[in-house]
Parts: structure tokens; C-alpha cells; sequence
């Protein structure tokens, strides 16, 4: 469980985050949507420890992230974003294998991980010893997706994880992230602005706009019961017109 | 080399050595020589020649220093520029008032190499320029001045009040070129020593100094105090070269180096009445080598000193910015710091030779490598080093395993930077002593003498080459893959 109670974070003298609580149940599929400028990303990155907030706590499994145990807590957590935040001086495989590497684990424990994760994102092996930016986007962030897999943590965070790719590509690694979650049984928290990887991802949804926290729920809920009418106004911007519908 | 300083304790324990330098032209190195000489015959000591260094503040500074023991000097430049007095030079009071220094000075070697001003002869004769009163009447003559004579008080600012003369026209160039550049008709009028070999040789007319501005400038020893205290026997052997080079002898041992390019040794041991099978001839070959072998331990010592420090002050400089700031600003304000002056400040720490060479050559190091170094941690981008973060890596283990690597290609061109600016800067070491490349170069530039600069110039250019080939090399070793 993760919980965050009464967080405000300022950044620059602006409220990003304005009193977030909220908390998310364990080895189901949480949705942060909203536009950019929302505070959705700067949420994830505060669960991460990577940026420090004002006032409120936050809480991994009953135990309260600081400074002295952020480093710890970290290694729980997998962290992928948009173009996989990849080190260009390092081989995909070295990428990889980095974190469990500097913790000394040993080169048969190392290799046996990772023949699994690369038949968990069908990634072809043979592209282990190429550098990050000989591979296209779907190949980066199944690369990024098993870097952050390898210490096997019990939170995944992705924060638009298919943002920079091709429709193509996109919907097919959407399928395959999905079979992904439901198989390991991880808690997932997955930040996007598109609607439809909301609905087709989220266990729930959470909406923010302007650093609130404006309805959580399930897709059906805030479909249909609307707290305010920006919940609607959002939904229906992402909808294709009426007079493509008819062609669709 | 190491093995000399190994050997020499053993072969030469009877004898104390005695270091004597010279500044760098013609004349003083021939004194030097004589000098030197002289004292090997006497046999009371063993001699280390430190010549070629630069004009009269480096020797000075090395003689109080301690890191020679005398050098040829002329009583017209103590009484003006060490002790600051700008009228009474006769030897006496020179003598007195450098006691409370503790400095001794010899009589006079026999000759007066005063300033003068020495003019295109056939321009002279055609506007009747005799004295220099008649300068007067053409103030936009086209004159060029040895910086030193520009700036020292017994120099032009002297000169112009005294004859209240204002040359409108006049550019500063080393001594040695000035010749050449009247011949070329660059210039019709520059400085010069009144023994100088070349003023006959090049036509020119020395004019008659009519208000008796120029002080005296008797050659003559000038030595520690201790010098002549310890080693009695030796500075009674020097006393005795009092009066014994006239002006016209030192003229003809002057054109003897500039005009017939004889060697100094030669021309002292000519000058005492030695034959020079004495004096070991060193083939070209060696000398380079020798050269290299100096000029290659400056750069690369200095170098590897550069790295050692440069490198740590940068992720000091990216960690804490405001620390960073300070220490940007020192090394971009050393930079700024003409090497040749740069020197001079390190004399009175450090003394003369290798030391200080180094020092100013690792100061000169640096800043390349820090400036690289930090520009390329801080533009990192942020996103690499948060997914380095979220990874949980540590501080040190981001910067050794991300960071550094990410750096790699801007901190070698960094290092590639250094090195070959200080391949140039290097020779200018000759001038405290430091040997290198620059030894030729200076004494090249002493004696007009192209082929003896390019004994220095053209492996210094080599090396500048080979040292960039290697950093090619080095860096399809240590800039990884990925990154090239």
C-alpha cells in the first residue's frame, strides 16, 4: 500500500502539488491522468524520493519515506519513463544488469534474471551488446521496462511509458504491458494524459488537474458520475468527433 | 638524469658546486662562460651553469634566492634597477650600499656597455643625425625598443624628459629582431649596448649621447656575499679578470658568437688562452635529445599533476556550485596571468629550474581539464542522472559509473587541451633555468640565430603532434563505445 497524506509540494514559489492524500491498494494497476502541467508526474516522482516536498508524509507499506531510507526504499521500486532514460555509454545488457552488479550478485544469479525478463518483454537477445541508440522506441523502453524489472520490485512506477511511440508499436507494447501486470502481480502506478491507456490500464483512475486531486475511481465511476463537470469536459475532449465515429 | 644526481655526490664530494647564471644575450653568456671557466681552472669548485635567464629581474631574484651564487651584471643596472637610485653609480657606493643585501661585486671587467641609439646609418647621414638632440626635429621617425628599455626608468621614460624628446612612432619587438627589422627597413632607429658586434656589421650610427643621459654600465661579477667568503681562492682568481676586456676585445668576442656562430665555451676559452679540445662538443643529435628528455619530463609531470588536482576540483566545483564558483574563477584568473610574469612571482617560493617550471606549468594545466570537466558534469541530462537515482544508485556510485563515463569525451579533450598548451608554454622554462626546448630557442633568439631556434621549434611542434596522435589513441580507450 502506498499512502500519501496531506503532501503540498511548491516549486518556484508555485503550488505544483496542493494537499494530495490518497492511497493505493497493493498488485492492481493505478492510473495518474490528467493534462501536462497537472501535477500527475510530479506525483510519481515524490513516491520515488527523486524530489522533496513541502509538507505531508509518504508512506510504502506502512513504513515513512526519509532521507535516510529513501536510498532503500528506492530498490523497491521499478522507475521507467518516457524514452526509458536509457545510459548512452553503457550496452543494453550492461544497462540492464547495472544495479544488480554494483549489489554483488553473483554472474549466474544475474544471468538466469535475465533470460526470464527477456522472454517476459520479448526482447531479442541479440541485440544485448548494441547500444541504447541503435535500438527504436519499442526496443528502448522494453529495455527500460527490464532494467526496472530486474531487482524484482514490488512497485512498478511508469511515467508515460509509451508516450514518444507509433500508434503501431504503441498498441501492440500496450497488449504486452498489460499481460505484464496482470501476470506479475505488481502495483503498477502509470501516468498518462490519453483516456483510452487509462481505461484500457487503470484499476482506477485518478484525474488531477491544476495539482488537485479532482475524482478517483473506476473508469465506469467517473464516466458516470462526475464529480465536477471538468471530469466530463476531459473524457469528451479525448472522444473522436461525431461525424469520424461515423466512419470509424 | 637521475643517474647524475645519483653519481655526482660520489664523484664530487671534495667539491661544493656553484651555480652561475647568465641573462639571456650574447654578451652575458659569453661572461658567464668566462666566468665559469675561470672557476674550474681555479679547481676550488665545481660549476652549474644556469644561463639564458631572461632579463635582469630573474637572475636578481635567483641570486637573492640563492639558486645561483653570481652572475655578470653592469653597475648602471644595480644602481637603477636593483637599488633604485638614479644618480650616483661609481663602483664604491655601489659596493656599500649593496652590503646590507649581502652582495659583492667585482671591480670593472675593463669595458662600458652603455645604452645607446643606434640608427640606419645611410638615413642618418642623409638627414645629419649625429647626437641624440637631433632626433628632435624628427620626432615620427619609426623607432623600435626592447620592451626593457621601454619600461625601465634609465630607459625611454628617462630619456624622453631628459632630452624632452617625444617619439611618436614607436613599437616594442625583442632585442634580437631589431637589427634585422632596420635592415628591412621596418625601423630606423632601436636601443643598443654599445658593444655590440652588429652595430658595425649592420651600418649603423650610434649617436652621441650630448647630454650625458646614460649612467655607466661597467661589466663587472655580482655575488653572494658568502660566495666570496667561502670560497677565497676562487674570488681572488675573478677579481683578477678586473680590466682585463676592453671594449674592443668584448666586441670581438661578441661577433665572434652573433657574427661567426662559435659557441660560448669556445669563445671564453679562446678569450683565457685555452685551447677548446678541453670543452666536450655535443652533436645536434644529443643536444635534442637532451632537450626532449627535459621538455617531455615538464609536460608530462606537469600534466599528470594537472589531472590529479584538476579532476577532483571539478566534481568538487559541479557539487557544490557556489564553491564552484570560487574555484572557476582562480583558475580562469591564473590563466590570465602572462607566463613569463608567472614565472618571475614563483622565483622568490620556489627558487629557479625544474621546480618552479613545474609549478607553473601544472597551474597553466589546469584550467582546461576543470573547466571541461565541469561544464560536462553539470549538462548532463537531468533525466539520466534521476533514472540513476531511481535505480538506487549512490552519490559516488553515479559519479564513478555514470557520471565520469557520460564526462569521458570532454575530459580527455580537456586533458589533450593542457597538454599541448603546455608543450608551448614549456619552453619558456629555459628562461628560469628549467632546460627543454626553450634552451635553444632563447639562446637562438640571443644570437639572431634561426637554426639554433629551430633546434627548439621544430621538435616542440613535433612533440605538440605526437601528443595529440596519443590522445587519439587514448581516447578509443577511455571514452566508451557508446558515447563515440
Amino acid at each position: 500500500m502506498i499512502k500519501i497524506a496531506d503532501v503540498t509540494k511548491h516549486y518556484d514559489h508555485k503550488m505544483v502539488l496542493n494537499h494530495i492524500s490518497i492511497g493505493f491498494e497493493q498488485e492492481k494497476t493505478h492510473v495518474l491522468l490528467g493534462s501536462s502541467g497537472s501535477g500527475k508526474s510530479t506525483l510519481l516522482r515524490l513516491i520515488t524520493g527523486l524530489t522533496q516536498f513541502s509538507e505531508g508524509s509518504i508512506s510504502i507499506n506502512g513504513e515513512i519515506m526519509n532521507a535516510a531510507n529513501q536510498q532503500q526504499l528506492v530498490r523497491k521500486m521499478g522507475y521507467v519513463i518516457q524514452d526509458g532514460g536509457l545510459f548512452p555509454h553503457l550496452t543494453v545488457v550492461d544497462n540492464v544488469i547495472l544495479v544488480a552488479k554494483t549489489l554483488g550478485w553473483d554472474k549466474e544469479k544475474i544471468r538466469l534474471r535475465l533470460v526470464d525478463l527477456l522472454s517476459l518483454v520479448e526482447f531479442d537477445p541479440l541485440l544485448l551488446k548494441r547500444f541504447p541508440q541503435q535500438l527504436s522506441g519499442g526496443q528502448k523502453q522494453r529495455v527500460g521496462l527490464m532494467r526496472a524489472l530486474f531487482l524484482n520490485p514490488a512497485i512498478l512506477l511508469l511515467d508515460e511509458p509509451l508516450g514518444a511511440l507509433d500508434p503501431i508499436v504503441r498498441s501492440s507494447l500496450q497488449n504486452q504491458l498489460k499481460e505484464i501486470f496482470n501476470r506479475l502481480k505488481k502495483t503498477v502506478l502509470l501516468v498518462t494524459h490519453d483516456i483510452g491507456e487509462a481505461a484500457y490500464f487503470g484499476h482506477t483512475i485518478t484525474l488531477m488537474n491544476e495539482g488537485r486531486i479532482v475524482q478517483n475511481g473506476t473508469f465506469e465511476e467517473l464516466v458516470a458520475h462526475p464529480i465536477e463537470p471538468f471530469v466530463t469536459e476531459f473524457i469528451n475532449a479525448q472522444k473522436p468527433p461525431p461525424e469520424l465515429k461515423a466512419l470509424l | 638524469m637521475v643517474s647524475i644526481i645519483f653519481l655526482s655526490p660520489l664523484v664530487f664530494a671534495q667539491k661544493p658546486t656553484v651555480t652561475v647564471g647568465s641573462k639571456a644575450f650574447t654578451e652575458s653568456y659569453i661572461l658567464a662562460e668566462i666566468i665559469s671557466q675561470t672557476l674550474e681552472q681555479t679547481g676550488e669548485v665545481q660549476v652549474v651553469r644556469k644561463f639564458g635567464l631572461g632579463g635582469t629581474g630573474i637572475p636578481y631574484e635567483a641570486l637573492m634566492k640563492g639558486s645561483i651564487d653570481l652572475y655578470p651584471e653592469y653597475s648602471g643596472t644595480i644602481s637603477e634597477a636593483i637599488l633604485k637610485k638614479h644618480s650616483d653609480n661609481d663602483l664604491k657606493t655601489i659596493q656599500e650600499d649593496l652590503v646590507p643585501i649581502n652582495l659583492i661585486i667585482t671591480g670593472s671587467l675593463g669595458f662600458n656597455n652603455t645604452y645607446a641609439l643606434a640608427m640606419n646609418g645611410k638615413l642618418a647621414k642623409e638627414k645629419n643625425i649625429t647626437e641624440i638632440s637631433d632626433l628632435k626635429k624628427f620626432p615620427d621617425i619609426h623607432v623600435g625598443f626592447s620592451h626593457e628599455f621601454m619600461n625601465r626608468p634609465d630607459g625611454y621614460p628617462g630619456l624622453s624628459e631628459k632630452y624632452n624628446l617625444k617619439l611618436t612612432n614607436i613599437k616594442a619587438l625583442e632585442h634580437s629582431l631589431a637589427y634585422e627589422a632596420i635592415e628591412r627597413g621596418e625601423i630606423d632607429l632601436t636601443d643598443a649596448y654599445s658593444t655590440d658586434a652588429k652595430i658595425q656589421r649592420f651600418g649603423l650610427r650610434l649617436l652621441n649621447d650630448d647630454k650625458h643621459f646614460f649612467p655607466d654600465y661597467f661589466a663587472l661579477i655580482l655575488a653572494r656575499k658568502e660566495f666570496a667568503t667561502k670560497y677565497p681562492r676562487s674570488w681572488k682568481a675573478l677579481k683578477k679578470l678586473e680590466e682585463t676586456i676592453s671594449e674592443e676585445e668584448i666586441q670581438h668576442l661578441n661577433g665572434l658568437s652573433d657574427l661567426e656562430k662559435m659557441e660560448f665555451p669556445q669563445i671564453a676559452a679562446e678569450f683565457l688562452h685555452k685551447r677548446s679540445t678541453q670543452i666536450i662538443e655535443n652533436s645536434t643529435l644529443r643536444k635534442v635529445w637532451g632537450y626532449t628528455k627535459q621538455h617531455l619530463a615538464l609536460v608530462s609531470i606537469s600534466l599528470l599533476v594537472s589531472i590529479l588536482f584538476g579532476l577532483p576540483l571539478a566534481i568538487l566545483a559541479a557539487r557544490f556550485r557556489t564553491l564552484g564558483r570560487y574555484i572557476l574563477l582562480t583558475s580562469g584568473v591564473i590563466q590570465t596571468i602572462p607566463s613569463l610574469a608567472l614565472l618571475c612571482f614563483l622565483i622568490p617560493f620556489f627558487g629557479i629550474g625544474t621546480i618552479p617550471a613545474l609549478v607553473a606549468l601544472f597551474l597553466y594545466g589546469l584550467l582546461p581539464i576543470v573547466i571541461n570537466t565541469y561544464t560536462s558534469l553539470i549538462s548532463i541530462d537531468s533525466k539520466l542522472i534521476e533514472s540513476a537515482k531511481a535505480l538506487g544508485l549512490s552519490s559516488f556510485q553515479r559519479l564513478i559509473l555514470i557520471e565520469l563515463p557520460l564526462s569521458s569525451p570532454a575530459i580527455m579533450a580537456g586533458i589533450k587541451t593542457s597538454a599541448i598548451i603546455n608543450i608551448g608554454t614549456a619552453t619558456l622554462a629555459a628562461l628560469i633555468g628549467a632546460g627543454g626546448y626553450g634552451t635553444p630557442i632563447v639562446t637562438g633568439l640571443a644570437l639572431n640565430d634561426i637554426p639554433t631556434i629551430l633546434q627548439g621549434a621544430i621538435p616542440a611542434a613535433l612533440m605538440s603532434l605526437l601528443a595529440y596522435g596519443l590522445f587519439e589513441i587514448a581516447d578509443r580507450v577511455v571514452i566508451p563505445k557508446g558515447l563515440r
